[in-house]
């Protein structure tokens, strides 16, 4: 990833912690797709369905996203996860692993999650199931999303992100 | 089903010399003690049948992987057969099959209408008759190898899994399983994914170092009193236009032309094609600012003053000196004039004297002569000055006469010729004296003369007598440096004024190094652009798909095994049972219950025994037990499944077994050997009594009664 935003992303993940981290990296994965075009993105509560961002949708094309961030070669996915997928699935929505390991290197992975098994999974396994388009396009939106933001959520963190999503969604609703 | 009436062997395994067999009976015993070529016999009917198949680790028989076909102690001329009598009932086929090479056998069919297939051929055809059974099939259900009962006797999960999956012939499974985990592509993928490691740990070095220099900068920036919002290219670009105006102002003040030089758009260009620039054109201002080049030539004239101020002094002096020194001589001597007249005097005086000298005696006048002549240095002083003859002693002895006859008469008047002379010297040295000092007076005369021109030409003015040079000099002094104390405050602003636009220039120098820090930073983009890393992300996809790929296989693979599993263990688990419990008898254990799950962790086949109450049994099982279970899954699946053949062969079946298991066992045996031949190597001197005495079927026994290397084994047929 760009360097400005591997350190601007490294200084949220050193202020935040990895929880607080992974959550506002949702947050601006749902402006990004929010700013690409895609709506209703319901950041659902977890415990509810346990799909993080919840539904994207845009003409035909209807994701529902996992969000992992890490530091480390392998992610967690959890029963609860796979459960939570599952269930969109059915609903027609392509279940999609993202994750983001944090690291100069690396960038933004969406991996078809309908085959995955819950448990240890290494990220580089996960490369067999890239949607790359969808990456890309979305990965150009996160960027602009931490450049225009990042100032404002190391100061306020999620609470400020929240209010940026709302302001979107209601910016889509009224048009 | 194809039964077996005749085995012939040479060369193979343990054998050396032709040894034939006739496998017609019900039973046929092989008893020997080790390594007297029992299971060579087995393996014989194995390789006629089925060739290289069952040589190697494909077999999935530890001790098959090195196995030697051809006798050691064989003669190199000498063949490597196997023959083998087969009938279907109706038919007769002989199968022969000869070594060639470690890697290469030939199969010769005689059918029964005798004619032959050689090659392919007849191994197509014999895969027909054997209705193509396969190796694996052979050793699930027709030849149970000791290995396999060994291997179930251990306690190890894994190893009796591994020994249970080969006896249900799915060791071709684990095989191909096992090839694929050797392979390691999940540690290759590991190590793929870990190649850049050692390259990313150094840039992250390099970043490091960067990030502290770059913040060190930053840092310094503030310092020189940029605000945080400028240090970005926008920030230098506007400095930088503030610059340009600031110095365009200042050369219009200054009468100055500043160099022509478009402002640069981008932070790259203002290094070298603005910056460097404009810092020479600051440069140039301060020395050619009018106020500064006045100051500067009045400090030249300045300088020019003082030197020829102290040129004047000195030459003045001298001057003064010279005349001092000159009034003085003349007060004390006379002038030249009077000086000459003196000399003129005392010349004649002198002319008076020489002539009334030679007067006297001119030739005591011309004696002293020639004396003074002789006295001077480097004449000879005995040649006559006169006649230029030589005389010894000449000058001694004009001298003698001289003081004889003319000394008293011309003394005195020589005396005040010699006076006289040396006045003459004395005034001719004033003379030389008042000369010189005329000339040196003359010549500082002109000095002043020179330095008064230069003086003239300094202040633009002809310096006369009347004037005082030095005076007029310190006037100039005086003017220059009311002049300069004037323009002091005004080339002390304008300096300050460019001071303040240089500092700016260094403010924009700070902010494009910070720049330039920050573009180094992006390293890591430009590796990501390579095509070397581009290359590197599509050899991680391709891995990924490859893995995910062969995982899907192994999955594949195991749902193939385990279902082959449950089916054959659907088909014989009852009877596996019902010959378990009839070998083993225990009261606790009615019914035993073999079931195949799959091993979360590796995905292969787990295989359970419980008894009727649904307990493991594995834990409660002695050896024996686990022997008997191992002979039960073996004739369980032959008599579910084995079809083709009309026998079985066993090797070592009862490694464990007690001696009621024993019989038992033998009267399985005696109730199979019925339908088909049953053939069993031992070594095991209780079980071939047993085997003797209980078996109510025909027997036909080999004794293994020795071994040599030079003969191979040494059999004696018994009937009975």
């Amino acid at each position: 990833m760009k360097t400005e935003i591997y350190e601007r992303l490294k200084t949220l993940h050193n202020k935040y912690g990895p929880q607080e981290f992974g959550k506002i990296c949702q947050k601006f994965l749902a402006i990004a797709f929010q700013e690409a075009g895609y709506s209703c993105v319901a950041e659902s509560e977890r415990g509810v369905q346990g799909v993080d961002i919840g539904e994207v949708e845009r003409g035909d094309e209807k994701y529902s996203i996992e969000v992992k961030t890490t530091i480390t070669a392998h992610i967690n996915y959890e029963q609860k996860d796979e459960e939570g997928l599952i269930y969109k699935k059915r609903q027609g929505y392509q279940p999609v692993l993202a994750v983001l390991k944090l690291d100069r290197f690396s960038h933004w992975l969406f991996a078809r999650s309908d085959k995955l098994k819950a448990g240890r999974i290494s990220i580089i396994s996960l490369r067999a199931y890239r949607l790359d388009n969808l990456e890309g396009e979305i990965s150009r939106y996160f960027d602009e999303a931490v450049k225009e933001h990042y100032e404002n959520t190391l100061e306020g963190g999620q609470n400020y992100l929240d209010t940026v999503l709302r302001q979107i969604r209601n910016k889509g609703n009224k048009s | 089903m194809l039964g077996i009436k005749k085995l012939k062997i040479k060369g193979f395994r343990g054998y050396v010399e032709e040894k034939e067999f006739s496998l017609e009976t019900p039973v046929i015993l092989l008893f020997g003690e080790n390594h007297r070529g029992k299971s060579s016999t087995l393996n014989a009917i194995e390789w006629c049948l089925f060739g290289n198949e069952c040589i190697g680790s494909n077999t999935g028989i530890r001790e098959r992987i090195d196995w030697e076909i051809r006798n050691r102690n064989l003669p190199s001329r000498d063949e490597v057969f196997v023959e083998l009598e087969l009938t279907d009932g109706n038919n007769v086929y002989k199968a022969c099959r000869k070594f060639l090479s470690k890697t290469k056998c030939n199969l010769r069919l005689t059918l029964p209408d005798m004619s032959s297939l050689e090659g392919t051929d007849a191994e197509k055809k014999l895969a027909q008759i054997l209705k193509s059974s396969s190796f694996r099939d052979f050793l699930t259900t027709v030849y149970q190898h000791q290995e396999a009962i060994r291997y179930i006797l251990t306690q190890e999960p894994k190893d009796r899994n591994d020994a249970i999956d080969r006896l249900l012939g799915l060791s071709d499974y684990r095989n191909i399983l096992s090839g694929i985990d050797a392979a390691g592509l999940n540690r290759m993928q590991n190590e793929l994914d870990n190649s850049f490691q050692g390259f990313k740990e150094r840039i992250e070095v390099a970043l490091r170092t960067r990030e502290r220099d770059l913040q060190d900068k930053r840092r310094d920036a503030i310092e020189m009193g940029v605000e945080k919002n400028y240090i970005n290219e926008r920030g230098a670009l506007v400095i930088a236009k503030t610059v340009k105006d600031e110095l365009t102002k200042f050369a219009s003040e200054t009468g100055l032309t500043l160099r022509d030089l478009p402002l640069p758009d981008n932070w790259k260009e203002l290094k070298h094609k603005f910056l460097d620039v404009m810092d020479k054109e600051i440069t140039r201002f301060r020395s050619e600012m009018p106020d500064v080049k006045r100051e500067k030539e009045l400090h030249n004239k300045k300088s020019q003053i003082i030197s020829l101020q102290s040129e004047y002094d000195t030459k003045n002096r001298k001057l003064k000196t010279i005349k001092e020194e000159f009034d003085k001589f003349i007060k004390e001597h006379g002038n030249e004039e009077k000086l000459n007249n003196t000399k003129s005097d005392i010349e004649k005086q002198l002319a008076a004297k020489e002539k009334e000298m030679k007067e006297v005696n001119a030739k005591g006048k011309t004696i002293d002569d020639a004396i003074g002549y002789l006295r001077m240095e480097g004449v000879n002083k005995n040649i006559c000055p006169v006649c230029g003859k030589e005389y010894p002693d000449l000058l001694s002895h004009l001298e003698q006469e001289w003081d004889k006859k003319y000394k008293d008469q011309m003394g005195t008047i020589k005396d005040e010729i010699e006076k006289l002379r040396k006045e003459k010297e004395k005034v001719e040295s004033l003379l030389k004296k008042e000369k010189e000092l005329t000339n040196d007076f003359e010549r500082a005369k002109k000095d002043i003369i020179e330095v008064n021109k230069k003086i003239g030409e300094l202040l633009n003015k002809e310096i006369t007598e009347k004037d005082d040079p030095f005076v007029l000099l310190n006037k100039e002094l005086e003017g220059i440096d009311h002049e300069l104390n004037l323009s002091k405050d005004s080339i002390k602003s304008r300096q300050e004024k460019l001071n303040d636009i240089q500092a700016k220039v260094a403010i924009i120098n700070q902010i494009v190094d910070i720049l330039n820090l920050e573009e180094k930073k992006k390293i890591v983009e430009e590796v990501m652009q390579t095509e070397e890393y581009k290359l590197i992300e599509e050899q991680k996809d391709k891995m990924a798909e490859l893995v995910n790929n062969v995982n899907k296989i192994k999955e594949a693979i195991n749902r193939v095994s385990f279902e082959d599993a449950k089916n054959k263990i659907a088909s014989a688990g009852k009877r596996i049972s019902d010959l378990f419990c009839k070998i083993t008898s225990n009261p606790a254990v009615r019914e035993i219950e073999l079931s195949v799950n799959v091993d979360s962790r590796t995905g292969k086949n787990n295989y359970e025994f419980k008894d009727q109450d649904g307990k493991d049994l594995i834990p409660v099982l002695s050896q024996g037990d686990l022997n008997a279970l191992a002979l039960s899954i073996f004739l369980g699946l032959s008599e579910s499944l084995n079809n083709q053949f009309g026998f079985i062969m066993l090797d070592d079946p009862s490694q464990s077994l007690g001696s009621d298991y024993k019989e038992k066992f033998i009267e399985i045996l005696d109730a199979i050997a019925g339908s088909r031949t049953v053939i069993i190597s031992t070594m095991d001197k209780e079980l071939q009594d047993s085997l003797e005495k209980n078996l109510t079927k025909a027997k036909r026994k080999y004794n293994f009664t020795g071994w040599s290397p030079q003969t191979g084994p040494e059999v004696k047929e018994e009937t009975g």
